[in-house]
């Protein structure tokens, strides 16, 4: 009863919040998304653009004014309307910056700060719309004096939460359940703070910032896509307790047969002969690759499950077999000049404007299939978690994807590449998480002998199991092949390590049974951001490699840590 | 208390608890210098808890009372410290490096060394002395791999010997080895004791204990019942006093009407893959439709290797079939056995039924996985229904099915493997040992599941070692030893000192036989 009663007067609370957060919250946004973005934008022509000139000295100060301020602002708003127990104090300290900004808007410099920062000016893309058009000439007035007044009531409200124990406008229950939903995630959040974390430490130590530009971490991605997409499989196979020494060695392999199979060597004329134009010329090389690929997955498969033949040991030969295979297949000389379709998987984009369409596709996508899991979930009678909860949960996901999205349309648009690695990590996310199949290679992983007594054909499964892992691997050595436009002999050298190591910072356990396939993808990026952040610091490749080293024993210790004190 | 130079080793009054249980209560056990002493006592009698006491594995402050070695108080705090003070104890699983050659072995940990260099002439010169002690005539190069369960037996006496051992504790010598192999080795230990080497002596054979202890001491529930001198008792002496713990537990016994035959067993044979010995000889067995077939026998009767063979991960079948209602099956794989209905509830749930690391609702789902799933994509939400339906009915206390299998409690855990097997819907249900290490309240639970499957018609085949739970379960109980059955019996005719009798039988009979023929030449 008494939780009944709180809920309704948390309720009574929330409407007149609802009605002050609409009224502040419209024109904020708009401002806020105004300088914020506007703010992300000029910084990064700065960086990325060498013709920019900056309008004045002490730009880059006012830009990060530009963006902090409203950003923390609307934080403030949020947090002033979902308060917690652990926001309150917060709330209360971003109310003052709301008010900080709202009396620095009637400040009559602020506005032609803004303007004079306009690239549109200079001739440059991203034209963009003037504050005056965002908030209305006519309503300037009227609008400064309601924020002024609504940030004044925030400020009393969250100073109110502080006085009344801190209760937001959420119940107990709900924040236990964010609270349980952080920790339960831990280990993915985790990661994510540690990626954002390394890119944070090489904004500070690279020159003049340039790590944080669109261009470069656009590279950044398109560098690791490779290892991104391998990585993910890799995950399977160490969950599995076996592993794959020869990624590297068959990368090489697959991108020779590649190039061999679409420039001037005997085959590729043939094929030409045939009369096929350079696109199907492509298209089968891809295919060629896709084809080898599956061919040698099943030559582990059969070794290691049927033949019982410890991976370690037949992917170790197959690490020097395949090298060896590139050699005769290329003679040990370099093939240049794939075909410009082959080119554009590992080197073009998806326009900027499509990749709008892209990214809202995504978004729309997944908000769909969270939803409907959601009401299936209700329709069977299982505790959903409450709509707050659940939108949040949305939001935060959603803007993970945007700013994705946004960093990579501030360049060129979304590399092909990783359209690749979303794909593949979408499909083996289900395969992981939704099918028996992906269940059986857990339960092995986790304690075979339990898994055998349940019924569980663990030969096959391992079998299966490396198809996959094959087909992956020549997909990486297609993206491999066409980012570089080169066969080399030492194609690949060396990947199988940093699959295996992004796999393992990305949380999956050597011990077997625990890892998740997004986990490779971001411990993917994390070894990309060490090798290209090292690299604009100037650093020796013998740096690259010990400081790669260390990250990832650090990395497994923590985690070793904290898996103890978990269980 | 008086010291008394005729006693080697004395237990006084020792008491060892674990959470729950008094595993032994105040027991005293005097081994006198140059005697085989033996130790007898039903499966969970407190044998091997004593034997842990003595070694130092539960070391000094773990449990209470004193252990006295040569008139001198002994404070054990490791392993090492038992055998620097002369106590060597053998155990069943033999502890050899398989890898090594014998004499490796002997020295291993203790080499014969100057400066960190071993010398290999007196290590061999030793070993060849110490082997011919244990009456081996075998190069001390040859390596432990090449060697039969009886010969490594003898080496570990050997590496027993070479630390200067005052007191030698085997568990179980001879289970593991044929009757000449017995033989032998109890005239080698009445050749060592000859030689002044005291030993102890446990043994579920009571013919051997008969033939070669010159004292008996039996253990009850933790306690001392009696020390027998030779001579002095028969072998229905000793059962009895084994058995007759006291039925404290309450059964939940149903009367059942058993419907017709489920499930048969004819002339099974199986044979162990890595030894080549015959673990399970021709065994018949039948199974009715509801009711609780209770399979009894000392541990070593190879009762868990019968059930693990018909479920087709153990051994190599060499002969026998299964038939299910009147057909044969074949089953070569635990997918064939559970897709023909039978399933496999094993001894040790944390090795063989839960994925520790995986939650609830995962591990029931486990074995029925493909019943939850259209083309290989399982259904969640069907998952998480039929999970909640077997946590409430088998009332599983946990917060949430996505609760990690390790975080349960043995008796809940147990419940979720129950819940497992269950949910692949089996005409025969298997449980090996179904109430091992989980407390009375959750054990009553599982007889009244057990109660409930029967009503369904499922027939229940429940290995156990207690006997009471035996007694106390079954409709029908048969019982195991040394691979073969030797016994079966109602529940109306069943009595401890019955299921004992058949427990020890066989080797008594074959013993008899040999008797018999050597007598015939």
């Amino acid at each position: 009863m008494e939780s009944k009663s709180e809920s309704r007067i948390q309720f009574l609370f929330l409407v007149p919040i609802f009605i002050l957060f609409c009224a502040y919250f419209l024109p904020l946004a708009r401002i806020s998304s105004y300088t914020v973005f506007r703010g992300v934008e000029l910084y990064d022509l700065y960086w990325s653009w060498p013709e920019y000139q900056p309008p004045f000295s002490g730009y880059g100060a006012m830009v990060a004014l530009l963006m902090l301020i409203p950003a923390l602002a609307l934080v403030g708003v949020v947090l002033s309307a979902i308060g917690t127990r652990l926001t309150a104090p917060f709330s209360a300290l971003f109310s003052i910056f709301n008010l900080a900004l709202t009396l620095g808007l009637l400040f009559p410099g602020y506005e032609p700060l803004v303007r004079s920062a306009n690239p549109a000016e200079l001739g440059l893309p991203l034209p963009r719309p003037g504050l005056p058009e965002l908030v209305g000439e006519g309503h300037m007035g009227l609008g400064y004096i309601l924020l002024v007044v609504v940030s004044i009531l925030l400020l009393l409200y969250s100073l109110y939460y502080i006085g009344a124990g801190g209760r937001g406008a959420f119940t107990v229950s709900t924040e236990n359940a964010i609270y349980d939903s952080v920790r339960k995630n831990i280990r993915q959040y985790m990661m994510i703070i540690a990626l954002l974390g390394i890119w944070g430490i090489f904004y500070v130590l690279t020159e003049n910032g340039v790590f944080m530009t669109s261009r470069n971490l656009s590279n950044l991605f398109l560098q690791s896509a490779s290892t991104a997409v391998v990585a993910t499989c890799v995950v399977l196979i160490l969950v599995t307790m076996n592993i794959d020494l020869s990624i590297g060695s068959v990368v090489g392999f697959i991108g020779a047969i590649a190039a061999v199979m679409q420039t001037d060597s005997p085959i590729a004329k043939w094929i030409a002969g045939q009369g096929f134009s350079d696109q199907w010329m492509a298209i089968f090389a891809i295919l060629g690759g896709l084809l080898i690929g599956f061919a040698i997955g099943a030559w582990h498969g059969m070794w290691i499950a049927y033949l019982g033949v410890p991976a370690f040991i037949v992917t170790l030969s197959s690490m020097m077999v395949f090298r060896g295979g590139i050699l005769a297949f290329t003679g040990g000389k370099s093939i240049y000049n794939m075909k410009p379709w082959f080119q554009a998987i590992g080197q073009d984009y998806v326009s900027p404007g499509a990749s709008k369409w892209v990214m809202g596709a995504v978004i729309i996508l997944y908000v769909a299939f969270e939803l409907r899991r959601r009401f299936v979930r209700q329709r069977y009678g299982f505790a959903v978690s409450s709509w707050l909860v659940q939108i949040l949960k949305l939001a935060v996901a959603c803007v993970a994807i945007f700013i994705f999205f946004y960093i990579m349309i501030l360049y060129r648009g979304v590399p092909y590449a990783w359209l690749i690695v979303l794909v593949v990590m979408v499909i083996l996310t289900f395969i992981a998480e939704k099918t028996t199949f992906g269940r059986h290679l857990y339960a092995i992983g986790g304690n075979p002998e339990a898994a055998r007594l349940s019924g569980i054909n663990i030969r096959r499964k391992i079998m299966y199991l490396y198809l996959v892992m094959g087909i992956v691997t020549a997909i990486g050595g297609i993206i491999f092949l066409a980012r570089l436009n080169a066969a080399t002999a030492n194609a690949g050298n060396g990947m199988e390590l940093d699959c295996i190591a992004s796999a393992v910072i990305g949380g999956t356990s050597l011990m077997g049974g625990e890892g998740f396939i997004f986990g490779g993808v971001v411990g993917a990026l994390v070894m990309g951001s060490l090798d290209n952040g090292m690299s604009l610091m100037n650093l020796d490749v013998t740096w690259q490699y010990i400081v790669k080293g260390l990250v990832l024993l650090l990395a497994v210790w923590v985690d070793m840590i904290n898996r103890k004190r978990g269980s | 208390m008086e010291y008394d130079s005729d006693n080697i080793l004395e237990m006084r009054s020792i008491t060892k608890n674990f959470p729950g249980v008094k595993a032994l209560d105040n027991v005293s056990f005097t081994v006198k210098r140059g005697e085989i002493h033996a130790l007898v006592g039903e499966n969970g009698a407190g044998k091997s808890t004593l034997m842990k006491v003595l070694s130092g594995v539960y070391p000094y402050g773990t449990y209470d009372g004193d252990i006295v070695i040569n008139g001198q108080v002994q404070r054990f705090g490791a392993i090492r410290d038992s055998e620097n003070a002369g106590v060597a104890i053998i155990y069943q699983e033999l502890t050899l490096v398989k890898t090594m050659n014998i004499c490796e072995n002997l020295f291993l940990g203790d080499e014969i060394a100057g400066r960190g260099i071993i010398n290999w002439n007196a290590s061999f010169r030793r070993a060849a002395e110490v082997l011919k002690e244990v009456g081996l005539a075998i190069n001390p190069a040859t390596k432990v791999l090449h060697l039969g369960v009886g010969v490594q037996q003898l080496v570990e006496i050997a590496k027993a010997l070479v630390k200067k051992t005052d007191v030698l504790v085997l568990d179980e010598p001879t289970s593991a080895l044929s009757a000449e192999e017995a033989k032998n080795l109890l005239d080698i230990l009445r050749s060592l004791r000859d030689r002044g080497v005291t030993c102890v002596f446990i043994s579920h054979r009571l013919g051997e204990v008969m033939d070669i202890a010159d004292r008996v001491t039996v253990l009850r529930d933790g306690q001392t019942v009696a020390t027998l001198n030779r001579g002095g008792f028969t072998e229905d002496d000793m059962i009895a006093r084994m058995v007759g713990r006291e039925l404290t537990e309450l059964f939940p016994y149903k009367p059942k009407r058993a419907g017709g035959v489920l499930m048969e067993i004819r002339n099974w044979t199986v044979v162990d893959v890595e030894s080549d010995r015959v673990v399970i000889d021709n065994v018949s067995l039948t199974l009715r439709k509801g009711e609780i077939l209770g399979l009894a026998g000392l541990v070593g009767a190879g009762r868990t290797e019968l059930v693990m063979s018909i479920f087709g991960v153990y051994g190599r079948v060499v002969s026998g079939e299964i038939l299910l209602n009147g057909k044969p099956v074949k089953v070569g794989t635990p997918h064939d056995a559970i897709n023909s209905g039978i399933s496999l509830l094993s001894e040790d749930r944390k090795r063989y039924g839960l994925v520790l690391g995986m939650d609830i609702k995962n591990n029931l789902s486990l074995a029925a996985l493909n019943s939850l799933s259209r083309h290989g994509v399982v259904s969640e939400n069907e998952e998480i229904l039929s999970a909640n339906r077997y946590v409430s009915s088998l009332n599983i206390k946990t917060p949430s099915i996505e609760q990690k299998a390790g975080n349960l409690s043995g008796g809940n855990q147990q419940k979720v493997v129950i819940g497992k097997w269950l949910m692949t819907r089996p005409e025969v249900l298997v449980l090996d040992e179904p109430t091992r290490g989980i407390d009375v309240g959750a054990k009553v639970e599982i007889y009244h599941i057990m109660n409930r499957l029967v009503d369904d018609g499922v027939g229940v085949l429940m290995i156990s070692s207690e006997l009471p739970e035996v007694l106390g379960m079954s409709d029908r109980v048969v019982v195991m030893s040394e691979g073969c059955i030797t016994g079966e019996m109602l529940k109306r005719d069943a009595s401890q000192e019955k299921i004992m009798t058949f427990a020890t039988a066989r080797f008594r009979q074959s013993k008899a036989a040999a008797a018999a023929l050597s007598g015939g030449e």
